[in-house]
């Protein structure tokens, strides 16, 4: 799920970047440090949207650095345990199937697939229903729910399952 | 707070965090990232060939799952869910894959059943109806 | 310092946060209050770190009231469904089938399919069960491939002689590497010479394996090197396995193959990488075309490429092997599909398509072996040190792995004397009565090509003052 939600980050800034665009110079690199990482709490950091607040900087003892506590919206990306989320397959193979949602990762292994689709091998890969009117390879659109998540320094992974109702393919590439 | 292996989205166990927090629809994602793009676009010239990859992921996401395009629209759906009584989660889980039935919404927000929250069939089938008509008018 | 009160407009942020209050008609936070942080004690600041805290969130929309008493409801029942799982493998530390953190640090990575997948012993034998009917069923089974000397040959472009200079022009394109069989590739600072016959090679073996790449060379060597074999990635789709992917450090092992070891050929120059398979292993004739590579394994002469000259494509190493694995492929799927068994009493007759799980193909490589130097009797003349069981010498046990019977004495059934000296008595007497007098590489060259060889090919000379 995407977030709107309001951070705070202190930016150390050398008093040679500051003036007139010392502003401006705080929030790019506000950016530049904070967009694109990850963190457990909040999940990816997408795009920074807006400066709420910049408070007065401190000095730091012996750096010459000045310290500025800014208060930031952005878009944040967390997906929780339980969310039923819509993905884009990414690879097929024996153990099952990898989906992204955006910078995500999902995994669906072959014992949370319908146990009605067989995986097929070949230059594409996929899993078929037996009378082959569902299918799943590589592009496919998949409705999942997420029921596991785990986030290290840079990435997010979930486990994925479609083996319930109303999941699975909402649109197959080769039909499309 | 909560600890990972107690969250739960279909509970809307979310922890302090996010419990509050104000959810975006893909759709909505899709207009603040695609304006972001352009100014990044505007601001660094013909310099950047290409977007920070989370950035440019999530752009590609919310393009391909957006359920609503026109910003009208996109508005005007948070605008009639909002009628409904439904937490952040619920609102922008409804929009974002926009079911068809009743069943399916319980399915995919298994939360709506919670008793005593006022969501009977009837009151979702009227949302999903509302759903329906912006979009068929989009 | 302050800069909090001086707005500045002109910041391009300032126009996104109008835009983001009229496009999403958010609850403005500017009734937030306003921090006048001068040093909040418990906000650690370190330059280094990543650390941020959140403050708190922008929306002032509330969840409709009734919820959170659920969530308390909600909460004390949870965790009442908890089923047994055996987690038989994990995916960033989660278990692929219940999503609980599981630390199973014992399981096999299968980094090559993803960085975060590990699968246990049990589940790999279940996917290899399941897969191996089904491939079974296909007419498939299962090769490893080597890279380098065996499909083809990279240099460093820093290692070519002053004789390869000419190769720089004949380079082929990278756009559409399908055609090409020679590329330089500038990211790794290499040139890669593709074997001759390797084309046609993939597309008949394809036919008849699920094929894999596995490499001694690093992760990014080793995808470069598939794209230009596979550039459709038809043959070996995510099958792409290098050195950062093995369990064991100078060593390949099946054990992240997912096919069953009695079903898995494996193509390779470097028989002491396979120190648990030698059985599946068709050794290869190594594939020396730039001068570095000679160079690298002691050889002095020319090089192909200095020689402007290449393998022979018909000929060659790999349309050579194409024909064994051919011929292994038909012996394992239709030698005798129908078994007859005599009790005593009744003839069954036994269908072997169930049995064909029960097959090995270890088996029949041996069995078409057999048949190379098969009727052959060869005595061995000053082959070996006379101090030694020649019994265990490589050469004697090649030659009989090759389906020949050896022995130390000359009697008429003999029908190869292999020497390295035409003047010794067992090489005159082979002379006399009209045996073949060979050198060693007779066999050494047969167990290459899985074909006996014309002897007159090998011929003995005859040694200088013995």
């Amino acid at each position: 799920m995407f977030f709107h939600i309001v951070l705070e980050r202190n930016m150390q800034l050398h008093p040679r970047h500051f003036g007139r665009n010392l502003r401006e110079n705080l929030v790019s690199k506000l950016m530049k440090d904070v967009e694109g990482t990850c963190s457990g709490q909040h999940g990816f950091v997408v795009a920074i949207t807006g400066i709420e607040n910049i408070g007065k900087g401190m000095i730091r003892d012996g750096t010459g650095f000045v310290s500025f506590p800014m208060k930031y919206q952005c878009v944040v990306f967390r997906p929780f345990k339980g969310e039923i989320l819509e993905a884009v397959v990414t690879m097929v193979n024996k153990m099952g199937f990898f989906a992204e949602a955006g910078p995500v990762q999902i995994f669906v292994s072959n014992h949370l697939i319908p146990d009605d689709m067989e995986f097929q091998t070949g230059d594409m890969p996929n899993y078929t229903t037996s009378d082959g009117s569902v299918k799943i390879q590589k592009d496919s659109e998949v409705r999942l729910k997420i029921i596991g998540t785990r986030v290290d320094a840079t990435e997010i992974f979930c486990i994925g399952t479609i083996k319930d109702d109303f999941l699975g393919v909402i649109n197959d590439p080769t039909t499309a | 707070m909560l600890r990972a292996e107690d969250e739960d989205a279909s509970e809307l166990k979310l922890g302090d965090d996010f419990l509050k927090a104000k959810c975006l629809m893909n759709s909505e994602v899709a207009i603040l990232l695609e304006h972001r793009c352009d100014q990044m676009k505007h601001m660094s010239g013909e310099s950047m060939h290409q977007l920070p990859q989370v950035l440019e992921k999530s752009l590609q996401y919310v393009k391909r799952f957006s359920r609503f395009t026109n910003q009208g629209s996109v508005k005007q759906v948070r605008e009639v869910l909002s009628r409904y009584q439904l937490a952040e989660f619920e609102l922008a889980v409804i929009g974002n894959l926009c079911p068809e039935t009743v069943e399916e919404a319980k399915a995919v927000v298994p939360s709506l059943k919670t008793k005593g929250r006022g969501h009977d069939d009837e009151a979702i089938d009227r949302l999903l109806n509302d759903l329906m008509m912006i979009k068929k008018f989009e | 310092m302050s800069i909090a009160d001086s707005p500045l407009h002109s910041s391009s942020s300032d126009d996104f946060v109008g835009f983001l209050e009229s496009a999403l008609d958010s609850g403005s936070p500017g009734s937030s209050p306003d921090e006048e942080a001068d040093d909040d004690s418990d906000i650690e600041i370190d330059s280094n770190s990543a650390k941020r805290r959140k403050v708190e969130f922008g929306s002032t929309e509330e969840i409709p009231g009734s919820t959170s008493e659920v969530f308390v409801e909600e909460l004390s029942e949870a965790s009442t469904k908890e089923d047994i799982c055996t987690h038989p493998g994990s995916f960033g530390d989660m278990c692929i089938v219940c999503g609980q953190p599981v630390d199973d640090k014992s399981s096999v990575i299968f980094g090559y399919i993803h960085k975060g997948l590990r699968l246990n012993n049990d589940e790999i034998d279940r996917l290899r069960k399941t897969d191996i009917k089904k491939s079974l069923r296909h007419k498939k089974l299962y090769l490893v491939l080597d890279l380098d000397h065996t499909l083809l040959n990279s240099t460093h472009l820093n290692h070519m002689s002053a004789e390869e200079e000419y190769l720089h022009s004949q380079i082929d394109s990278l756009q559409d590497v399908s055609k090409g069989s020679l590329f330089r590739v500038d990211i790794m600072h290499m040139m890669t010479k593709l074997r001759p016959f390797v084309r046609t090679f993939l597309k008949e073996a394809s036919e008849m394996f699920e094929m894999y790449i596995y490499t001694m060379g690093e992760r990014a060597y080793a995808l470069e090197m598939a794209r230009l074999l596979d550039p459709r990635k038809e043959y070996f789709g995510d099958r792409v396995i290098s050195r950062d992917d093995g369990t064991q450090k100078h060593q390949k092992g099946l054990d992240i193959v997912l096919g069953q070891d009695n079903a898995v050929v494996i193509l390779d120059d470097t028989e002491n990488a396979w120190t648990k398979h030698k059985d599946n292993l068709i050794l290869m004739e190594r594939y020396h075309f730039f001068s570095s590579s000679c160079k690298q394994f002691g050889f002095r002469c020319k090089s192909l490429s200095e020689l402007r000259s290449d393998e022979s494509e018909p000929e060659g190493a790999l349309a050579t092997v194409l024909e064994v694995l051919k011929r292994v492929h038909n012996m394992f799927f239709h030698a005798s599909n129908t078994l007859c068994l005599y009790d005593g009493k009744k003839l069954h007759f036994l269908c072997l398509e169930d049995n064909l799980v029960e097959r090995d193909v270890r088996q029949v490589l041996k069995t078409v072996k057999k048949d190379v130097l098969k009727g052959c009797k060869i005595v061995f003349s000053h082959e070996f040190p006379s101090n030694v069981d020649a019994e265990n010498q490589p050469l004697w046990k090649m030659a009989e792995q090759l389906g020949a019977s050896c022995s130390t004495q000359v009697d008429p059934s003999v029908t190869h004397v292999v020497s390295g000296d035409a003047g010794t008595e067992k090489s005159k007497w082979a002379v006399k009565e009209k045996k073949f007098l060979v050198n060693k590489q007779w066999i050494e060259a047969a167990n290459y090509m899985w074909q006996k060889q014309a002897e007159e090919k090998f011929p003995v000379k005859q040694m200088k003052a013995t």
